[in-house]
């Protein structure tokens, strides 16, 4: 008997999991979906089986909240399945303050519900417009985008293009792994939020993603071709009071990671920086960096004199759509020839972020199962999800597995056939340690 | 009884299944009337059916439940049946006069129904919400509201206070105003309960894998650990000595008699095939009939023999057992929506 779908949909009030629930049951007419509901919406679908619970999270023993549940849905999802005629999908509608945690949590501990249930996903709402104020003062909304398979921005109607592009990036940089698309009114293709197999590791390593990359200190780089060696950067009011920047004369037309030219920006990082002031010329050493004053409020502009005519690769601490940043020459705004986003190296630890690891190698069962459980004792409550496919020693089938704080859960896959055996996995959660995470999984080869 | 329950290495006696009745679906629940004439029975899709507890004839199928049957019980007088489940309202149906009745409603699924011993007053939790009904009248009156939703309900066995378990602990909530609930603390989630017929102690199945059981007059608890899934199946014999737990393919019966069972082992009884899902004792002898998701009835004398005394098999897992009154004979209902009716040999 195949085990039936939950999608869980979160976020907070009014960011749209109302109208999206009504898209889902109407374009889904076909299918028998039943609705838990933890606070009262406003479904205009007769058809569907639409249960009120009460939130209740029950701690399963002594106290630890990794091992906390919701023991309304584990009374209700049984009861469910207690009929031949069974529902095609549940869906999941939590209140906006709900902690995704004991529900994916409980697709894990309870049995009853681990043999007849899968959750597809953990579809968040985010909405464009707030947003920012929401990640500011609540740990309710990092969380929730932290757990999210599917992070659907929307509102995005109501905020400038610039402000949704900032906006993405700072999700991103709370979860690399979360499949991110952009709607008005909740209009996403539903083949984006629905059936996401809850493992899409695959797809999101095809994407190129910015989590399995080395840690850089800049977040963004362009290419550019200039025919004078006078160039202009003008900005607007962004996040922070500085700005630091190095320029790399260079040859290339990539931005790759490793590439000579990236490397060379992140050493000459290290080096002191000259502060510069808007309004001020600055000849342009390519050795050492520039960190520019934002203090003063309004358009800042800033001049640079650079060695020569010729390409430079310039490298910006922050994405450019934060402070609006343009280059110009001769007053002309100049278009990078490519560009390239690079993971935020700058987050703190107690923000919430994402580190992949990405190694070949067999891995050594016994040596990875007894590192995975020290790590999940130690720092299960700051380890909010991971996901991954090993390659374990004498086993010719790739190794899945997926986690909710202490929890994990992982079984044999296909077979690695000729495809290269590499190990991928992904943390999700607060004050995670790249290096140490890097080193110590390192420690776990054959 | 002797012919029925040989001695350890002798082959259990074979059951053969008798009447067969259309439950509709996923039985949830079969519950029998007092006198022993008819059967209720619950489904997963909403079904009420009452059958000729005899012939297996239905005798009646009470309307109104939009969703899947979650409790159903007969008056004291064997006249009555109240149902509810994924639905905000309590149904009623006189067996003598086809008579309905519907109370409600509430916010909520009704998860618990229970008889007052009068059959005047009937108990009712739905989530958190706790109501008494009466139904003479038609008048409610409601409680305050729990911490968390109620798993089991039931009365004292004075009718005084209504016995509820939930997350958290047992609440022993009086039925008139006045005094305040007392509670039963207990960190974890209670998913099921049983009252000792005696109304001496409460046993309780926990989410955590455990058997928690409280004696009512002190207060004392105590505690059954080592299932491997959620004991959700409890039965007490009719003398209050022994209790029947399962949450595995293992039973365990524990023995209340002298100091036990505190510092004693229960007698293991090993017969199903994967988990136990229903248990229920004889109304009059310690004989215990034991259903599981292998199909299997099995009839066990647990104070002789730690081996089954008779095996009935079905093809389809078995969710609910009733016993008919005299103890001759008992009903298995089914995962796949139909109930089977076993007579006892030798009998």
């Amino acid at each position: 008997m195949s085990k039936i779908p939950v999608t869980v949909l979160t976020g907070f009030l009014g960011s749209g999991k109302t109208t999206l629930l009504n898209r889902i049951l109407t374009e889904h007419h076909g299918q028998r979906i039943a609705v838990i509901e933890n606070e009262f919406g406003e479904i205009g679908i007769d058809q569907a089986l639409v249960i009120n619970a009460d939130e209740e999270v029950f701690e399963m023993n002594n106290g630890c909240i990794c091992c906390t549940v919701r023991g309304d849905l584990i009374r209700i999802l049984g009861n469910l399945v207690k009929r031949r005629d069974r529902f095609d999908r549940i869906v999941l509608e939590t209140t906006g303050m709900a902690d995704p945690g004991p529900v994916a949590q409980t697709f894990f501990m309870d049995d009853d519900i681990r043999d007849q249930f899968h959750l597809d996903g953990i579809v968040t709402l985010v909405d464009a417009h707030h947003v920012a104020l929401h990640l500011e003062d609540s740990s309710e909304c990092r969380e929730q985008i932290a757990f999210a398979d599917v992070l659907v921005l929307n509102k995005c109607d109501l905020v400038d293009l610039a402000t949704v592009e900032a906006m993405e990036q700072r999700i991103r940089s709370m979860n690399a792994l979360a499949k991110i698309v952009r709607s008005e009114h909740a209009r996403v293709d539903l083949a984006t939020v629905l059936d996401v197999g809850g493992f899409d590791l695959e797809r999101a390593i095809q994407m190129k993603p910015t989590f399995l990359e080395p840690e850089y200190p800049f977040e963004w780089s362009g290419v550019y071709d200039l025919t004078t060696p006078d160039v202009q950067i003008a900005l607007e009011d962004g996040p922070d009071e500085s700005l630091d920047l190095v320029w790399i004369p260079t040859s290339a037309l990539t931005l790759a990671v490793g590439s000579e030219t990236v490397e060379r920006a992140n050493r000459v990082w290290a080096g002191e920086p000259t502060r510069v002031s808007s309004g001020q010329r600055h000849v342009v050493d390519p050795a050492v960096p520039v960190t520019l004053d934002l203090s003063p409020a309004g358009v800042k502009a800033f001049a640079f004199t650079l060695p020569a005519p010729g390409r430079y690769a310039l490298f910006s601490q922050h994405h450019p759509s934060e402070f609006d940043l343009r280059v110009l020459t001769r007053e002309t705004p100049l278009e990078p020839l490519v560009s390239e986003a690079f993971a935020a190296g700058h987050t703190h630890d107690d923000e919430v972020g994402s580190v992949g690891i990405q190694m070949a190698g067999d891995l050594h069962p016994e040596k990875l199962n007894a590192w995975l459980s020290r790590l999940l004792r130690e720092q299960g409550n700051d380890i909010f999800r991971m996901k991954g496919i090993l390659s374990l020693a004498g086993s010719p089938n790739r190794f899945v597995f997926q986690g909710v704080h202490m929890l994990f859960d992982g079984q044999e896959d296909r077979p690695w056939g000729e495809a290269q055996r590499v190990n991928n996995l992904v943390f999700i959660g607060r004050k995670l340690d790249r290096e140490m995470l890097n080193r110590e999984f390192r420690a776990c080869l054959a | 009884m002797s012919g029925l329950m040989p001695s350890a290495g002798l082959k259990p006696a074979s059951l053969t299944p008798g009447a067969r009745a259309d439950a509709g679906d996923h039985v949830t629940g079969l519950v029998m009337n007092r006198p022993g004439t008819h059967l209720a029975a619950g489904s997963g899709a909403g079904h009420v059916r009452i059958f000729d507890a005899a012939s297996g004839e239905q005798a009646g199928e009470p309307a109104g439940l939009v969703g899947g049957v979650l409790t159903m019980a007969w008056s004291p007088d064997g006249t009555w049946l109240a149902f509810a489940g994924q639905d905000p309202h309590v149904y009623l149906w006189s067996r003598l006069t086809g008579e309905h009745m519907r109370l409600g409603g509430h916010d909520r699924w009704v998860d618990r129904l229970a008889w007052s011993p009068s059959g005047k007053e009937l108990a009712v939790a739905s989530g958190r919400q706790l109501h008494i009904w009466t139904p003479g009248d038609g008048s409610s009156r409601e409680f305050e509201e729990l911490p968390s939703a109620a798993t089991g309900l039931a009365f004292s066995r004075n009718g005084k206070d209504l016995l509820v378990s939930a997350y958290g602990g047992l609440r022993i909530v009086p039925v008139h105003p006045g005094r305040p609930p007392r509670v039963l603390a207990w960190q974890g989630s209670l998913i099921s309960m049983a009252p000792s017929p005696d109304g001496h102690v409460v046993a309780c199945g926990s989410q955590d894998r455990s058997v928690h059981f409280w004696r009512l007059a002190s207060g004392r608890d105590s505690e059954m650990r080592g299932f491997t899934y959620k004991p959700e199946a409890l039965a007490w014999d009719a003398d209050s000595t022994l209790l029947a737990t399962a949450g595995d393919a293992s039973i365990c019966v524990w023995s209340f008699l002298g100091r036990g069972p505190e510092g004693t082992s229960p007698t293991v009884l090993e017969g199903h095939e994967g988990p136990c899902t229903a248990l229920a004792f004889a109304p009059r002898q310690r004989m215990l009939a034991s259903g599981g998701r292998d199909g299997r009835l099995i009839l066990w004398n647990p104070t002789r023999s730690k081996s089954p005394g008779a095996i009935g098999e079905a093809s389809s897992p078995v969710t609910a057992i009733a016993w008919g009154t005299a103890g001759t004979s008992l009903w298995t209902g089914h995962d796949e929506g139909w109930a089977i009716r076993w007579s006892l040999p030798g009998r």
